[in-house]
């Protein structure tokens, strides 16, 4: 899938312990090269968050703070208003900011917090072994919903980028995908986009990016880029929501 | 601000930590320490500092491991029933090897409770309060002053052993007013260089994290962890002892310490040989004073706004070479110097 | 002194209005046949004139507080039986209202009934207290107080004191500071309040009427001593 190019300068040396295919090294890529373009890397702290992404202190070349499951937008408040001169992202999964993190996500949306939060969702909790997320499907099949997510017990799949949308203080609010090379690049320029308000003072942005578990789906690499485009797309429209003029 | 005023303890401490050089303040409205908010949403932005009124305690706490990861002097203040949300923060602050301060004026329990004044949060405060094995280094003032004083010094201590530093007050304590003295003081110099501030191209990245995943490396964290609390064991112990030469002696903290005081002052008046022994650090507990009076003492009586926390501590300390009485209100309530005076004759009718 | 059938005490937050509040009451008792103190503080949780309501209830003295189980509660009720002030034009009242403007917003809703009945509202003045010690910032709490409580301030009481550390230079200091704040305000100063045992000391220095004060919003530990 993705070509391998020359690795990004804040990209360490060291080899990640994502599963094969999964997307989360592809979105770790996007974010480190859009670093080294806005040349950044040495202005910048990470907030690495519970989920498969935990040890993304050891992946990206900056700073990185590790933050309890869910709290990272918290975490990301306290160093952006201690050191409001720094580029401050997060990076969440959708068990971390959908569903333990919900509180902390909303309030500094809320709040305008001027930071980056790349929200990367599979649709599943990858980290502990594939249970039930809010963002699961209708009728997806989890460890923890075996008959497959049932309305009448859990409610309908939650849209974030859809709900943080509605708040008036958000700046950039954007959902891409990264099954394939074209939305790969259109990833890309949101995150940069969304790295680049923050520069210019404008506020909360997140991108909300769609990625696979081909583990925890029980897929292989192919067949699990198939199914994000064939059943997560229908559901998780792939838009921009909210992009201020002054990034475009 | 180098003259008298007359403060309630919330602005008090308030004011101390902005003497002592914070900035960063996050915390949530809950009574009674609603004046440290209040007064640091006043005076921060008069500093150019920061004050976040957060979503939540929880919020709160990780607004502080933020601000703390950055190297900033930073506190969070709350009452009971936020403390106990704030557990989470603070056992990873802990681990993560961040400063801070955490302010608990606690308010009686469980649940809701009452938001009068209480000592039920000890052993949440000494023993741990969250997962993990850990410490933080607990102050209990017993006056405004005192309060301000060791409020100063916390920021001190919590960037010395790199470890979260709790004051732990009362409603009382936080409510009351009284004259104190607040000197600001330049911030003593504690090296930085593990601060997330960005790299400026100019070093290797930091990481703040508590996530040790291979256990022997965990065990290694574990066993530095440890080493520091026992530092903080040999370095930090406070207390105060009246009448060191006395047979009896009451025991409190905080307020309690406050009305002992009274009833140290009524005994001695009817002839009766007491003292008084008031821990001002909790955690590190100070052991040694009680060891001190050993050879000669009779008995001890603790008072406490609980059922009987500290008590375990003492009776530790006391290690059964003399008998340990408890007295103790809950819910609210205080101890009344009456009551407290007769508990004390009672024990020494027992001793005798 | 105090020949408005209401007095309301409004100031900044801590400034010693209750403990003025409780005194004064107990002082006119005698020459009153009905008299109230009223808590209207919505804003502090402890030391409230709530907590003398026993002691007070033996002198005759009617308190009016939010009732029953929400007398110590965690919020800002204020009690019905506030209107009863208006209507009874035999009723000597003394009101105590929560400090700053956050605590003065309780008065907002009697605006109409204020207008109807003879009050003058006092505005106590420390100026050993954060926030309160220069005119400047006297002054401009003074018109955020009277902004949100719709009334208008009739004058100043000089109430400056260090609790139980009080002398006669911190009396004095602050009662010049309270004379600048008269002169630039145009108010008068009703009296200064002092501890009673430094009567003797500034008797001769202030020539506005004195109100001698005894403490009566002690800690527990000052408290229970004497019982
Ligand atoms: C307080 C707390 N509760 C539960 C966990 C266990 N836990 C770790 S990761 C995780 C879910 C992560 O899922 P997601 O955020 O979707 O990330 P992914 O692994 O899918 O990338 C959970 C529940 C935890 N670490 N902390
Ligand atoms: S479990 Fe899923 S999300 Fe986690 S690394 Fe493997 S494929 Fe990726
Ligand atoms: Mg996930």
């Amino acid at each position: 899938m993705a070509i391998v190019f020359e690795r990004p300068k804040s990209l360490t040396n060291v080899t990640t312990h994502y599963c094969p295919g999964c997307t989360h090294g592809i979105i770790h890529r996007l974010i480190a090269e859009v670093m080294d373009e806005l040349d950044i890397a040495g202005k910048t702290i990470g907030i690495a968050p519970v989920g498969c992404s935990v040890f993304a202190y050891n992946y990206f070349n900056c700073d990185m703070v590790q933050a309890a499951h869910g709290r990272a937008p918290a975490v990301a408040t306290g160093l952006k208003r201690a050191l409001p001169d720094q580029v401050i992202f997060s990076y969440q999964g959708d068990g971390d900011l959908a569903s333990i993190g919900t509180a902390e996500i909303v309030h500094a949306a809320h709040r305008g917090e001027n930071i980056t939060v790349i929200f990367v969702n599979n649709a599943i909790y990858g980290m502990t072994g594939g249970q039930m997320a809010p963002t699961s499907l209708l009728e997806q099949k989890t460890t923890t919903s075996p008959y497959g997510r049932q309305e009448a017990q859990t409610g309908k799949p939650i849209r974030m980028s859809e709900m943080l949308a509605t708040l008036d203080s958000t700046a950039l609010i954007s959902r891409v995908s990264v099954h394939n090379a074209a939305n790969v690049l259109k990833a890309k320029k949101m995150i940069k986009q969304a790295f680049i308000a923050q520069q210019k003072g404008l506020g909360f942005s997140m991108v909300e990016v769609l990625s696979t578990c081909p583990t925890n789906w029980g897929l292989s690499p192919i067949e699990a880029l198939k199914w994000l485009e064939g059943n997560m797309i229908p559901y998780y429209p792939l838009k921009d929501f909210k992009v201020p003029e002054e990034v475009k | 601000m180098a003259e008298k005023i007359l403060m309630k303890g919330n602005e008090a401490l308030a004011e101390a930590a902005v003497a002592a050089g914070c900035r960063y303040f996050f915390g949530y409205p809950i009574t009674p320490q609603n004046e440290v908010p209040e007064y640091m949403s006043k005076r921060l932005p008069e500093l150019k500092g920061t004050f976040v009124q957060a979503e939540s305690e929880v919020a709160a706490i990780n607004m502080v491991y933020g601000a703390a990861s950055a190297g900033v002097r930073c506190m969070t203040s709350s009452s009971s029933p936020g403390i106990s949300l704030k557990q989470e923060g603070i056992s990873y602050m802990v681990g993560s090897q961040l400063p801070c301060v955490v302010v608990n004026m606690m308010r009686g329990g469980p649940g809701l409770g009452t938001i009068q004044p209480s000592q039920g949060d000890y052993f949440q405060a000494t023993k741990g309060g969250g997962h993990g094995d850990y410490k933080l280094l607990v102050l209990a003032p017993s006056s405004i002053q005192e309060m301000v004083n060791l409020t100063m010094e916390a920021f001190d201590l919590a960037e010395k052993y790199r470890n979260p530093v709790m004051i732990l007050g009362d409603g009382m304590l936080g409510q009351m007013m009284e004259p104190v003295i607040i000197e600001p003081k330049e911030p003593a110099l504690y090296d930085k260089s593990w601060a997330t501030t960005g790299t400026e191209g100019k070093r290797k990245p930091n990481v703040v994290n508590s996530l040790f995943i291979q256990a022997e490396e965990c065990e290694k964290h574990n066993i530095n962890l440890q080493e520091k609390f026992l530092q903080m064991e040999q370095n930090e112990v406070r207390y105060e002892t009246l009448y060191e030469d006395a047979e009896y002696f009451l025991v409190g903290y905080g307020t309690t310490a406050r009305i002992m005081r009274t009833v140290v002052n009524m005994a001695r008046a009817q002839g009766l040989s007491v003292g008084l022994i008031r821990p001002i650090t909790l955690f590190p507990f100070p052991h040694v004073a009680f060891d001190r009076v050993a050879s000669h003492a009779k008995g001890f009586l603790v008072v406490e706004m609980s059922a009987g926390q500290m008590v375990e501590d003492v009776r530790l300390a006391v290690n059964g070479r003399q008998p340990v009485a408890f007295h103790g209100r809950t819910g609210g309530m205080a101890p009344e110097p009456k009551h407290i005076l007769a508990e004390l004759i009672k024990l020494m009718g027992e001793v005798k | 002194m105090f020949d408005h059938r209401v007095t309301v005490f409004v100031g900044p937050y801590g400034s010693g209005k209750t403990e003025l509040s409780l005194n004064v009451v107990q002082f006119l008792a005698p020459q009153y046949h009905q008299i109230a103190i009223v808590d209207l503080d919505i804003v502090k949780p402890y030391f409230r004139a709530r907590e003398f309501r026993t002691k007070l209830i033996h002198r005759d003295i009617r308190v009016i507080l939010p009732q029953g189980e929400l007398q110590h509660a965690d919020m800002p009720s204020v009690s019905a039986e506030v209107f009863t002030v208006f209507h009874n034009p035999d009723l000597k009242v003394i009101m105590d209202v929560g400090g700053d403007d956050a605590g003065a917003v309780a008065l907002g809703q009697y605006k109409a009934q204020f207008e109807k009945i003879d009050h003058e509202v006092l505005f106590v003045i420390n100026t050993r207290r954060p926030f309160s010690q220069t005119a400047d910032h006297l002054i401009e709490m003074k018109e955020r107080i009277e902004w949100r409580s719709r009334l208008p301030i009739t004058a100043l009481v000089a109430n400056t004191n260090l609790g139980a550390e009080t002398t006669k230079e911190t009396i004095l200091e602050g009662y010049a500071v309270a004379q600048e704040v008269s002169k630039r305000t145009g108010l008068p100063i009703a009296f200064v309040a002092i501890d009673r045992r430094l009567h003797q000391d500034v008797k001769h220095i202030i020539k506005e009427p004195l109100f001698l004060v005894d403490r009566q919003m002690l800690p527990p530990w000052e408290r229970n001593i004497e019982e």
